[in-house]
């Protein structure tokens, strides 16, 4: 079954909406993408069902996940890499 | 009259807090699950999450606590540099067994064999080809190479094909790495990894001699062992049953283990294989899924659908819980693991569930014609023509030449989550571990499409699961309990 989802560049970055299709992966075949002025519009193929309800509702929600997690990664980066610098800075791994 | 007193003022200040890497998923309509780097996990409603992220949380409520207990957040009461090494100590305390370096080594001593196991891995030999056994030379080198790991702890285990087809080259290992342990002070133990079928007194005096326990398969009933292991004479569950009870009356009961394979046959039948451990007396059992390697994805004979195994595995530990409950000590081994990665305190070690992943760090393969292999799977995918996880040739290169070379060292650096596509936002990342040879015979890739991976929807839906059941019954938090604290 063909469907169409839709996402608004207003809301998701193009980098979050992306990375939600490629993650759709087990539920759908990417036919097309397409980029209009503030939107991106992806036809697809339903693999394993006809709920087209069901796909739409999961990349709604995978949106917002992954909008989610874009927001924590960007806000912790800079404390994240001073965790790792500091973590790998104090082993002997090297002088070994 | 309603007379709830009116909040703090404070409570409605700008909160200061700050928020420390977490990663998150959403899990229903209503929930999301939230977790970092120290395995600490919560469970927020939507509205606390975009709350929590937006940074409006109210700093005296419940959940601010124990958001800050739990150091997702942090605030000006803090001491930053005491929450960073706090975090990073953690953080190196998980990746120790690094630093350890190889501590598993698979010594295939022969691919002979005189069972012709529906799934078997590897290109196995008859019994007479006796081109196909390790020489002692050989035998040697992988000895050399061994001691060349730092690692304190050192495990020996022989495999084949049958292994016990060159007992005399087992002898021959063990004799010389109890020799060169003499001076090199290792913790050092032997494991053989066998049929059983062809134990016997002799073969059993010398393990007891030298502590070399015993690992052995068990499929199941005989009707699920002698299919999936067939042998002339179709008896290799009579000779396994029969040699597990003389490996225990020699050297001690607690000296055999055993480990089973699932196949479509099995797919049915989780009662009957878990009953069949009990039956010969074992605590624990590991429901494995098959692998996707060697004759096992050649063949469709033991081709299975990841969702069956799910299904199979579910029952099994569904009833592994219900027989706890009435009593019966048994352990699942595979949830024990990953409870151990959620709740426990230490690293199970367990290979398949590393990052990076365990190949050549945790394991590493003596092949009986002296290829050096990064994990079996990988010495597995040999027979399938793919070359990729042989690091070299034990007689004419050195250790530094296999660990340190190219090829190894990219597949390493593209199984390290904190940098995988997908994985490097997952809220089970602290738990999982990564497989380069699975996504390599699955994918063509190391890395590999998590949203394609057999190896990420086994491993989330567990995990999803796991935490579920140990949250939601209390009778089953104390069973995993017991499971993961045993030592």
């Amino acid at each position: 079954m063909k469907i169409e989802l839709i996402a608004d560049l207003l809301l998701f970055s193009e980098a979050t909406v992306l990375s939600v299709v490629s993650a759709m992966n087990p539920q759908i075949d990417v036919l097309g993408i397409n980029k209009a002025e503030n939107q991106i519009k992806i036809q697809a193929l339903l693999k394993n069902s006809n709920d087209a309800g069901e796909a739409v509702s999961l990349f709604n929600r995978k949106l917002i996940e992954q909008r989610l997690k874009d927001t924590v990664y960007e806000k912790t980066k800079d404390i994240r890499t001073l965790i790792m610098a500091n973590a790998f800075s104090k082993t002997s791994l090297i002088d070994n | 009259m309603y007379n709830k007193p009116f909040k703090n003022i404070d409570s409605f200040k700008p909160s200061k807090y700050e928020l420390l890497p977490f990663d998150l998923e959403i899990i229903s309509e209503t929930n999301v699950h939230i977790s970092n780097m120290l395995g600490e996990y919560l469970t927020l409603s939507k509205e606390h999450i975009s709350e929590l992220i937006e940074q409006k949380l109210e700093i005296d409520s419940r959940l601010y606590k124990e958001l800050k207990r739990k150091f997702f957040i942090f605030d000006d009461t803090d001491e930053i540099n005491t929450v960073i090494d706090l975090l990073s100590t953690r953080f190196r305390t998980k990746n120790q067994l690094i630093s350890n370096f190889t501590g598993l080594h698979i010594f295939v001593v022969s691919l002979r064999c005189e069972h012709s196991c529906s799934y078997c891995q590897v290109s196995r030999q008859n019994v007479e080809s006796v081109d196909f056994d390790m020489t002692e030379e050989i035998a040697l080198k992988a000895i050399d190479l061994m001691f060349k790991s730092p690692s304190p702890s050192l495990k020996v285990e022989f495999q084949g094909g049958e292994p016990l087809l060159n007992f005399k080259t087992i002898q021959f290992v063990v004799n010389k790495a109890k020799e060169r342990n003499a001076i090199e002070k290792r913790d050092i133990a032997f494991v053989i990894a066998t049929n059983l079928a062809l134990v016997d007194d002799a073969i059993l005096e010398f393990c007891k001699e030298h502590g070399v326990l015993i690992s052995t398969s068990l499929d199941g009933p005989s009707f699920i062992h002698n299919k999936n292991r067939y042998r002339p004479g179709n008896d290799s569950h009579m000779k396994a049953v029969e040699g597990i009870k003389k490996v225990r009356s020699v050297l001690g009961y607690d000296r055999v283990g055993a480990l089973m394979t699932t196949t479509a046959l099995s797919l049915k039948h989780p009662k009957e294989i878990i009953n069949e451990y009990l039956a010969n007396g074992f605590n624990s059992i590991f429901l494995r899924p098959i692998s996707p390697y060697g004759f096992a994805v050649k063949g469709t004979k033991a081709n299975q659908d990841l969702d069956e195994w799910l299904e199979f595995y579910f029952k099994g530990l569904e009833y592994i819980i219900e027989l706890n409950k009435n009593g019966i000590k048994i352990r699942e081994d595979y949830a024990s693991i990953i409870l151990s990665k959620i709740y426990g305190s230490r690293e199970s070690g367990y290979v398949d569930l590393q990052n990076p992943a365990g190949l050549g760090i945790s394991a590493v393969v003596y092949n009986y014609d002296a290829k050096l292999y990064a994990s079996d799977e990988g010495r597995m995918l040999k027979e399938m023509g793919v070359e990729v996880f042989c690091l070299g040739d034990i007689r004419n290169q050195t250790y530094e030449e296999l660990f340190a070379n190219e090829n190894f060292l990219e597949i390493l650096e593209r199984s390290v989550l904190e940098s995988s596509p997908e994985c490097y936002q997952c809220a089970y990342r602290q738990y999982c571990g990564s497989d380069p040879v699975y996504h390599f015979a699955t994918q063509g890739d190391f890395t590999g499409n998590k949203s394609r991976s057999g190896f990420c929807k086994k491993n989330k839906t567990l995990f999803k699961k796991l935490i579920e059941l140990y949250e939601n019954d209390l009778e089953t938090r104390s069973i995993f309990q017991s499971w993961f604290k045993r030592d």
